[in-house]
């Protein structure tokens, strides 16, 4: 197995079982407290996964901030249209993982440019 | 710069102005008001820390307004009109946010050319942030902020670029020149904090050479320096402000870190969604049933224009992330995503970083609307963004690059601009300003004129009152209209009280005022201690609109008292609609007087005080907050107020509701293996509710929870479980009642005494029940139990939730609805219980000649007195603490005399009955009741309604005050009983009763799947079947007045000295005493500030008089304990304004010394 594959595999498996122990972390919450709804745990919670994993790969991983930007402008176009056509939840949704992504490419940008400008 | 740009600039900036002044009127309204009609009064204003105003008023940041004033007022006093100084005032914001935006461009990006220059600026201006937030807001200091906030940008970049020190003096001086634009903290940390970012990012990011940083840190830190001593005349105000107790007593009275919690809580979740704030839109106007003009707003919400906005903004930042490698471009990237970041407040993702810091540092408080001050940063980025996305874009379609530019010039000049060559920016959604040849155009009718320089020939230091008063907004019926602040102040030039703004002390003050003039025919009392000489009728406003009482009737009101000559009171002079009535010179207290006699107040004093004893001139109200050492040995006159008031039901009181938010089911008792994570569950349960007033619900139900614990535990006959419960339910008590005194500053609705005060009432005494049962149970006689019920009635007594008393009875005092007064009692008397006649009070009640009632835990049997205009239940003795008073409900009248009962039933089209009520008294609260049976049909509705509703605009669309539908019932086919209590809007003169019924229709149950159908009225019509209510025994009665007195009145007067002054300024009096046989009060009545200081001249010297005899009075004003005898000169100043001189000197010199170093540098390079 090629190295790259090995780390896409192993990233893969990671952000599975992030997911299935947020899930089941949020389902835990949910079923111990009936005042707490799925929705309101996960409206709080998943920007704050999503921001750790992808800070995780981004630095962790060495991936590249141009692969993060990449992924963030179809989500961006994609929260767009639908906000085009008034589906304003789906798209704040989106939006937001948009934005949380883009925060974690900015700060990635910046740590790079400051890397450099000390390499120089 | 290029000549054609700036021709080009020029042309846009005059264009503009002549669309926005084209009406050659004066621009005006929302919180700026009509400043530009008399720019010398805004001078005066400005131009000194103590303004006359109201009950004159400290705000200490408007001395920075002070330049501004000055250039203009002067040009006015010229002969230019208000309306070509605020044209040229506009010209000149628009032509250097043009300008100061193309140079910033150009510095940052020099390779990109003209036409990203000129994008960046067009864009600058014509945005959908700026559209809302700058241009539309019309605050005139944010709109001056905005536009010179990319020239100093600007000229501090040169300054770095060039290694010019010289630059920071001219960054100060122009702030100086515009301090205008500061005068609000938030533009001072905006425009500091992005200052450092570029600062930072120069440091980090481009400056690799040691002496390059060493010099931008200098450089920072002389702006910094020299920025603070050219503006230090203001600065210090703004600092000494925001410590001084006025501003503190503000802040605690209007706002708390929950309240702002709040407002940042819902102002997030509107205005910070992700997909507004990319496009800087703002999250609530551009969508939803409008009344602009042609709904010009929806435009921008519309699926095309959606589209456009998003493939703008698309292009612009993918093309800038194309030229990332490029160092502006990463930082205006990274700028653009901290603005987006901090404008969307505690709102997802992330926004619980915001939260957290909202919550640390006071300072942020100033940003609870995140969006609306920190949305600046927002447009700021992006403008210098979209010069380089939109040329890099164009470039990568070399053949239509030029189609490509004119394109984008298109979307900003065109689409984005429109509002603003059309003058839609200055409309709003309220008739007249909604008409685009009027919008927000101010005309000032003529007459303001000739009755404000009456008025100041016949004035001296008194005020005047304007009446009908409203709040801080008004509609002005001007010949253009006008919606905005209340512009008494800007109007006339002698001080008045014309509106109900939130100031501590004043607010109290005003909201009272209307009231006890139309209660009170000797309101002359209220004048002489407020110093006030004229009341002005003034009717040229919408009072439906302003929800302000009918002038009409305060027309009627006001000549009713000019003709009785116990009110004091004579019509003085008119100007156009304006009318004055002046009171007689000898029941006006002068400005500066001694007290004659003191009357010891509590808390809760108002000035209707005045009217519970035989008030005397010289008379000083003297609430018991303040230190009493000096009242030691001295006669004094005793008011104590109600501080609650309980409404008991009857005798079924503490009655017992196993509803699940009273007692929630229990399974386990505290002894049990679980109960550890039963409590850990209920802490994570509490962890999940963001709202305070779901958090406190929440743990009221916790509460029950564990009298219910203990309850099971007693049956169970665990004693450990019983007092672990018990203990718990102890602990938490006070948690709960310190969170309803605090949402009940914040979030209790107006006729309620407390936050929630019915449902917790009826909690908490099912609480009370429990508790009882428990001293009649299996551990009776455990001392958990009564320590817990002392516990109970101390906290909920405290928090006004329940009475503290248990409630006695007797054979012929048995407990029927009792209303329990609570009092605080801080001198042991014998005081007399009043309660004060109103227009309802006794005239409605049955009253027999001797009444029981409750005192504390005694049945007392008094005979009532009617003396004056207060009925007394007889003298008892008080010692100091808390005291309750409590009547059986009093025999009341039904104020509905003839038309009881009656039908009302609607064949075709609906059908109305109104009642009008008789001798409405709009300050008294109402049982109204009737009984109700629908025989057929739709059932009703039962309105309320008053002569101060919105006007409707047709039939279906009318505003009640209070409505509510009443649905027939589907299973009890007989009367049922309907009642509520009434509390109207203290501003109505009159009321009436509406029941209105509809035909039965069931055209949409039949036509469900094409519901539209029904809208065709003949259709609809044709399945309408009668609707058939009977109402019988419709009563409404009004309730015993909420507020009762404990009076004291033995007090005398004592030999005050006579004391003259002299005014000085606004912010120094002079004053003689002569006479004086030691220790006086000494009444200034000018709004209590701790920053007013006394001094007495001894010799040459002025000694001034300890900050512990300064004192509160008249429940506004200041005083001073004065303790010398004899003959002697005092003075009052206010110490800011000693700031202020020291201020000045400071700025001055600094600007004297730079101009002095420039002159020398420029001399000495010139003679090289």
């Amino acid at each position: 197995m090629k190295e790259r594959t090995k780390k896409i595999f192993g990233l893969t498996i990671v952000v599975f079982f992030g997911v299935c122990i947020y899930l089941g972390f949020v389902s835990l919450l949910t079923y111990i407290s009936y005042f707490a709804t799925f929705n309101r745990i996960l409206n709080e919670f998943i920007y704050w996964i999503v921001f750790f994993v992808t800070f995780i790969l981004a630095f962790g991983f060495k991936i590249q901030s141009k692969k993060i930007v990449l992924s963030i402008f179809p989500l961006i176009l994609l929260g767009g249209i639908f906000d085009i056509f008034y589906l304003w939840q789906i798209s704040e949704f989106i939006l937001r993982i948009a934005f949380t992504l883009w925060i974690v490419f900015v700060i990635k940008l910046f740590s790079e440019r400051i890397r450099k400008k000390e390499v120089n | 710069m290029n000549k054609k740009v700036l021709l080009f600039f020029l042309a846009i900036s005059f264009v503009l102005v002549c669309v926005f002044f084209r009406g050659r009127s004066l621009l005006g309204g929302g919180e700026s008001g009509a400043a530009f009609y008399d720019l010398s009064r805004m001078l005066t204003i400005s131009g000194s820390t103590w303004v006359d105003n109201l009950l004159g008023l400290y705000i200490g940041q408007v001395v920075a307004n002070i330049p501004f004033f000055t250039v203009l007022s002067f040009l006015q006093i010229q002969g230019i009109p208000g309306y070509i100084l605020q044209a040229g005032f506009f010209f000149v914001m628009i032509f250097i946010s043009l300008v100061s935006m193309y140079l910033l461009s150009r510095e940052i990006f020099p390779k990109y050319g003209d036409g990203a220059w000129v994008l960046s600026s067009l864009f600058y201006l014509f945005n959908l942030y700026s559209l809302v937030n700058i241009w539309g807001r019309f605050l005139l200091n944010m709109m001056l902020f905005y536009s010179i906030l990319p020239l100093l940008v600007w000229i501090f970049v040169l300054g770095i670029k060039k290694k010019n020190y010289g630059y920071s003096i001219i960054i100060s001086a122009l702030s100086a020149v515009f301090s205008y634009a500061f005068s609000t903290p938030t533009h001072v940390i905006i425009f500091w904090g992005l200052i450092l970012l570029f600062v930072l990012f120069y440091l980090f990011f481009i400056f690799v050479d040691r002496k390059k940083r060493i010099f931008l840190i200098k450089y920072l830190f002389l702006s910094l320096l020299l920025w603070t001593l050219f503006n230090f005349w203001w600065l210090s105000q703004e600092i000494y402000f925001s410590f001084s107790g006025f501003f503190k007593s503000s802040v605690n009275l209007f706002f708390t870190s929950s309240g702002n919690q709040d407002a940042l809580n819902s102002l997030s979740a509107i205005l910070g969604k992700i997909a507004n704030l990319v496009l800087l839109k703002h999250g609530s106007y551009f969508i939803g049933d409008n009344q602009f003009a042609y709904k010009w707003t929806n435009f921008y919400s519309g699926p095309i224009s959606v589209f456009l906005e998003w493939l703008f903004t698309l292009t612009v930042l993918l093309m800038c992330v194309k030229r990332l490698r490029k160092n502006w471009v990463l930082f205006f990237i990274g700028l653009f995503t901290f603005a987006i970041f901090i404008s969307k407040g505690n709102s997802p993702p992330l926004g619980e970083i915001f939260n957290f810091l909202f919550n640390k540092f006071s300072f942020l408080q100033f940003f609870r609307n995140p969006f609306e001050k920190l949305g600046i940063l927002m447009s700021f980025s992006m403008s210098l963004l979209v010069g380089v996305g939109c040329i890099e874009f164009a470039n990568l379609l070399p053949k239509f690059r030029k189609l490509t530019i004119i394109v984008y010039f298109i979307y900003i000049l065109v689409f984005l601009g429109f509002p603003f060559w059309t003058g839609l920016v200055f409309t709003n959604d309220k008739p007249p300003a909604n008409d685009p040849n009027i919008g927000i155009q101010v005309q000032v009718p003529d007459y303001y004129k000739p009755a404000s320089s009456w008025l100041a020939k016949n004035m001296g230091l008194e005020r005047f009152i304007s009446f009908p008063l409203g709040g801080e907004g008004i509609f002005y019926n001007w010949p253009k209209g006008y919606i905005g602040v209340e512009q008494a102040a800007v109007l006339f030039s002698n001080p008045s009280i014309s509106n109900k703004v939130d100031f501590p002390y004043y607010s109290q003050i005003a909201s009272s005022l209307e009231k006890l003039f139309i209660t009170h025919t000797d309101f002359y009392k209220v004048a002489s201690v407020l110093n006030v000489k004229y009341l002005l009728l003034r009717p040229d406003f919408d009072f439906q609109r302003s929800t302000m009482k009918d002038p009409a009737l305060m027309n009627v009101e006001l000549d009713k008292k000019a003709n009785n000559p116990e009110s004091m009171l004579s019509f003085a002079q008119s100007f156009g609609p304006l009318k004055f009535y002046k009171f007689a010179d000898n029941v006006i207290t002068p400005f500066i007087y001694a007290a004659k006699r003191i009357v010891l107040t509590d808390n809760d004093s108002t000035l209707e005080d005045l009217f519970a004893y035989d008030f005397q001139k010289y008379d000083v109200l003297y609430p018991d907050t303040q230190p009493t050492k000096n009242l030691e040995g001295r006669d004094f006159i005793g008011i104590v107020h109600n501080q609650a008031v309980f409404q008991i039901p009857g005798p079924e009181f503490p009655l017992f509701s196993l509803t699940p938010d009273t007692f929630p089911h229990v399974s386990k008792t505290s002894t049990s293996f679980l109960y550890p994570l039963i409590l850990l569950r209920e802490k994570i349960d509490l962890m999940f509710l963001s709202g305070r007033e779901e958090r406190v619900n929440q743990q009221i139900i916790l509460l029950g929870k564990r009298l219910m614990e203990a309850k099971k535990a007693e049956e169970f006959g665990d004693l450990k479980a019983f007092n672990k419960s018990l203990t718990i339910y102890n602990d938490e008590l006070p948690k709960v009642t310190t969170t309803v005194d605090e949402l009940t500053k914040t979030a209790k609705a107006k006729d309620e005494q407390i936050w929630h005060e019915k449902s917790l009432f009826r909690i908490f005494s099912s609480h009370l029940n429990l508790i009882n049962n428990f001293k009649s149970g299996k551990f009776a006689n455990e001392e958990m139990v009564s320590r817990t019920l002392a516990n109970f009635h101390t906290r909920t007594a405290k928090a006004k939730i329940i009475p503290y008393y248990d409630l006695l009875t007797s054979k012929e005092f048995p407990v029927s609805e009792r209303l329990v007064y609570q009092f605080d009692v801080s001198e042991p008397s014998d005081y007399e219980i009043v309660i004060l006649k109103t227009d309802t009070f006794p005239y409605y009640f049955n009253l027999k000649q001797e009444v029981e009632f409750q005192v504390d835990d005694k049945v007392e049997k008094r005979r009532i007195e009617f003396s004056g205009n207060q009925v007394s239940f007889g003298s008892i003795h008080f010692e100091k603490g808390i005291h309750e008073i409590s009547f059986n409900k009093l025999p009341q009248v039904n104020t509905i005399q003839t038309f009881k009962d009656f039908n009302i039933e609607a064949v075709s089209g609906s059908r109305e009955i109104e009642i009008p009520l008789t001798k409405f008294d709009p300050y008294t609260q109402y049982d109204i009741s009737f009984d109700y049976w629908t025989r057929y049909g739709d059932g009703f509705t039962f309105s309320v309604g008053l002569d101060n509703d919105l006007p409707s605009k047709n039939k279906e669309d009318v505003h009640y005050y209070y409505t509510t539908s009443i649905f027939p019932d589907n299973y009890f086919y007989d009367f049922k009983h309907f009642s509520t209590i009434f509390t109207s809007d203290p501003s109505a003169s009159s009321a009436k009763l509406v029941f209105s019924a509809k035909p039965w229709n069931d055209c949409i149950a039949i036509y469900f799947k094409t519901p539209d159908k029904c809208k065709d009225e003949v259709l609809k019509n044709s399945f309408d079947r009668p609707t058939s209510n009977t109402i019988k025994n419709l009563s409404i009665v009004p309730r015993l007045p909420r507020s009762m007195l404990l009076l004291d009145s033995k007090g005398n007067g004592i030999e005050a000295p006579s004391v003259d002054f002299n005014k000085i300024s606004s912010t120094k009096y002079d004053i003689n005493v002569k006479g004086s046989t030691g220790n006086f009060l000494l009444a200034f009545s000018n709004l209590y500030d701790a920053g007013w200081q006394a001094f007495i001249k001894e010799g040459d010297k002025l000694v001034k008089l300890p900050e512990a005899n300064h004192v509160l009075i008249n429940d506004y004003a200041n005083g001073w304990w004065v303790d010398k005898k004899g003959d002697f000169e005092m003075t009052l100043e206010f110490f800011p304004e000693k700031m202020l001189r020291v201020g000045w000197a400071i700025s001055i010199a600094t600007i004297l010394g730079c101009a002095a170093l420039f002159a020398i540098l420029y001399l000495r390079k010139r003679f090289r």
